[in-house]
């Protein structure tokens, strides 16, 4: 299978076999076309992974630290070719990460993200509430995590309406209204996994908004909610009670901005779930080799999609395990998996740091 | 707002420190009072099962007991014995720390103490480290003791939110100030009004080496635990990020077997790490191969050893000596000669720490370099011991006014 016909495959519908076979055929190609055209990359291959040439199989592939991206510009096309430069910090404040993107690789970004969420909200624009408000995007120019997310969701949907005024304050007419007037149609409903129960799941209602025929998307992690003894399942049920929208319609989302092609949704099990175009490995923070299925460790994430810049095989700094592979209960193939934290910001500081905010 | 520690208890402003609001002065120099303050404080220290598992503070215990204090005023005897001139202290001291987890301001402090001065010590908001806030416990304990209560005068240690305002008027109103933070830090200070006279002791942003020689293979062998439980403690004692901590290291030997006796130290550390050091690993882990990948685009460094991510070797391209990142990370090469390791000295350069060098070599060794360089040499193992010498400073006698009497 070439590149094209492989992602025209539908989602979630490679096993293990096929998927072990053409993945890393395509991944190997996307690895040597980045040994020859990033001089970081190779070198980073050669002294630290000690590997020239190709590799012979998927675990063996180099990657590298997804923080990178924070203190280096990383390419692998020349300077004419770069069509735009994704920027996106974490938190205001932090240091962005770049990202190089030229045309075929910001297509492909666009293209890959529309076939895994079209498999679950259909071909066709819906109606959309982003839960956030419009000040989240004010500077165009970098975006934080949350901004960049919802314009990379809000281009599947149509009407948009943001949901919280600039005080976060939930526009409960304006949802009421945008529910009655388009009552008995799909709408999509995106926003981040805290801001989601903060101001709307636990909002204070005076009157009913129906929202059962709501996708809801939800991504950002769940660090904050965990602190408050809040669970995927509580989550879903207050949503559930309070709009009516249907626990099997809401999914958790993971990804990031510097792996682009690497959108893992949530699946029937409450896991998240490797579409296509990417692929897990759990490496043992001791010394980096691959753990087996049910262990926790860091979680590698490699995509066939970012031919652009070296980032098709990083390491997160967040701590997972391979919950299973091919048997989900929706039918959808692939590995999945489930988020434990993240490595604590390894709080390392020199003598040198007193002034330093 | 200042939040006191050492009281506590909240000031208004700097005039209600106790240090700076009073301008009787009723300790000498090296006063026994001090001397058995700091003994009971000792006694505290090395009783409280708290800080078993934290060495520095241990060592700290046993350096201000009174044997150790009583050594300190020993080598400084001359201070006393001339007829030309008696010695007071110089007045006020305030003590800026780091916001790591050295404790290397604690032992200014303390000598400041020693030398008869008020003490104001501004601790970092961020600083959240248990067992300095164990040892402040201490502190308050003992100052509640009715021998001790007056020294509730010489003894704050506050912290407030960064204020250059708060800064300046605690700088402007005493007489000697301690540095600890680096350069960025020290410029800021720089800045403040101060007393013209104010004394100033700065310490700066600096880095450190350890130096392994070898001139027989079958000695190295045989003292092989010896060495690396030694460089462990060196490289891991404060996430290796004490200005005193080990960031390169050079071996030095005429062997063909440089590479193997590499990886061998490389082994031990590994092993040695892996089953002592419990920063977690996830993290660190990270940090380092972010630091890897850096290094190697910079062209910093042409080959690593990192099949542990308990630590990381990784070789030194040009004489330039970065500071690593610490929590295991160090730069090194491979040396012929130990004259080898002049191109990697420089005036940033604080200690050397050392086997298999004798005085006469280090000696010959320092006077073959810059006057400015290098302000320490010790042996393995002795990397964050702390003494009244510090970065060419003998800190207590700094801390020391001389009256001429004729």
């Amino acid at each position: 299978m070439n590149f094209n016909q492989y992602i025209e495959q539908e989602q979630f519908s490679l096993s293990k076999s096929d998927k072990e076979k053409h993945f890393f055929n395509l991944l190997n190609k996307l690895n040597s076309h980045h040994l020859s055209n990033s001089d970081d990359y190779k070198k980073i291959s050669s002294i630290y992974f000690n590997k020239k040439e190709n590799v012979s199989t998927i675990e063996s592939v180099p990657f590298l630290p997804v923080s990178i991206f924070k203190n280096k510009l990383l390419t692998s096309v020349s300077e004419q070719n770069i069509y735009k430069i994704l920027k996106s910090s974490g938190t205001t404040g932090s240091v962005p990460s770049q990202i190089v993107l030229d045309k075929e690789t910001a297509a492909l970004q666009t293209l890959t993200l529309s076939k895994i969420l079209s498999h679950i909200i259909g071909k066709n624009r819906l109606p959309m509430i982003i839960v956030d408000s419009k000040a989240v995007l004010k500077d165009r120019k970098s975006f934080t995590a949350r901004g960049a997310g919802i314009l990379g969701v809000s281009v599947f949907g149509k009407k948009h309406l943001y949901a919280l005024d600039d005080d976060f304050d939930l526009l409960k007419d304006q949802l009421k209204e945008f529910a009655e007037k388009y009552n008995g149609q799909k709408i999509l409903i995106f926003g981040f996994t805290f801001m989601v129960w903060q101001y709307l799941a636990t909002a204070d209602l005076d009157f009913e908004i129906d929202l059962s025929n709501a996708i809801l998307i939800h991504s950002g992690g769940w660090k904050k909610l965990q602190s408050m003894a809040v669970d995927n399942q509580t989550f879903k049920k207050t949503l559930f009670n309070k709009y009516n929208i249907q626990p099997e319609n809401i999914y958790n989302f993971y990804g990031m901005v510097e792996q682009v092609g690497s959108v893992f949704l949530e699946n029937s099990e409450g896991y998240l779930h490797c579409p296509n175009f990417s692929e897990i490995i759990i490496r043992d923070p001791e010394d980096f080799s691959v753990l087996p299925h049910g262990k926790e460790g860091l979680i590698q994430i490699l995509s066939i999609i970012p031919k652009s810049y070296p980032g098709h095989s990083l390491l997160t700094e967040d701590i997972g395990v391979i919950m299973g592979e091919d048997d989900a209960s929706n039918g959808w193939k692939g590995k999945y998996f489930k988020i434990l934290g993240r490595a604590k910001k390894a709080e390392i500081r020199g003598c040198s740091d007193t002034f330093k905010k | 707002m200042i939040t006191g520690i050492i009281p506590h208890k909240q000031f208004k402003s700097v005039q209600e420190l106790p240090a700076l609001n009073t301008s009787s002065y009723f300790i000498d120099v090296a006063d026994n009072l001090i001397i058995n303050f700091l003994n009971d404080l000792s006694k505290s220290i090395l009783k409280e099962s708290f800080f078993k598992p934290e060495p520095s503070f241990i060592a700290l215990g046993f350096w201000l007991r009174r044997t150790n204090i009583r050594r300190i005023l020993t080598e400084n005897k001359y201070i006393e014995n001339s007829s030309a001139f008696i010695v007071k202290p110089i007045g006020k001291v305030f003590h800026l720390c780091p916001s790591n987890v050295d404790t290397m301001f604690i032992y200014s402090m303390v000598l400041a103490l020693l030398a008869g001065n008020k003490n104001v010590v501004r601790i970092s908001s961020k600083l959240n480290n248990d067992y300095i806030f164990k040892l402040f416990e201490l502190f308050n304990d003992l100052l509640e003791r009715e021998d001790y209560k007056s020294l509730i005068e010489y003894i704050n240690v506050v912290t407030y939110e960064r204020s250059d305002i708060l800064n300046e008027e605690i700088s402007s109103q005493v007489n000697g100030r301690i540095i600890w933070g680096g350069d960025e830090t020290v410029n800021q200070f720089k800045q403040y009004k101060t007393k013209p006279k104010v004394k100033d002791l700065f310490f700066t942003d600096k880095v450190s080496l350890s130096l392994i020689n070898i001139d027989n293979e079958d000695d190295f062998n045989r003292d092989f635990d010896h060495i690396i439980n030694k460089l462990y403690n060196d490289i891991y004692t404060f996430n290796q990020k004490g200005c005193s901590s080990p960031h390169s290291l050079f071996i030095v030997s005429k062997s063909k077997n440089k590479q193997s006796i590499l990886y061998k130290i490389y082994q031990g550390l590994s092993e040695l790490a892996s089953t002592n050091y419990d920063e977690d690993i996830s993290s660190i882990a990270s940090l380092k191969l972010n630091q890897s990948v850096i290094d190697i685009i910079e062209n910093r460094v042409t080959e690593t050893l990192n099949s542990s991510n308990y630590i990381t070797f990784s070789k030194l391209e040009s004489t330039t000596v970065p500071h690593s990142c610490g929590a295991g990370y160090l730069y090194y090469n491979l040396l012929e000669n130990i004259y080898d390791i002049k191109p990697y000295i420089d005036n940033k350069t604080q200690t050397i720490t050392y086997t298999g060098l004798s005085k006469p070599q280090i000696i010959d060794l320092l006077d073959t370099l810059d006057v400015e360089m290098v302000d320490r040499v010790v042996p393995l193992g002795t990397a964050l011991d702390f003494d009244y010498i510090w970065d060419g400073y003998n800190i207590f006698m700094e801390m020391l006014s001389f009256k001429s009497i004729k």
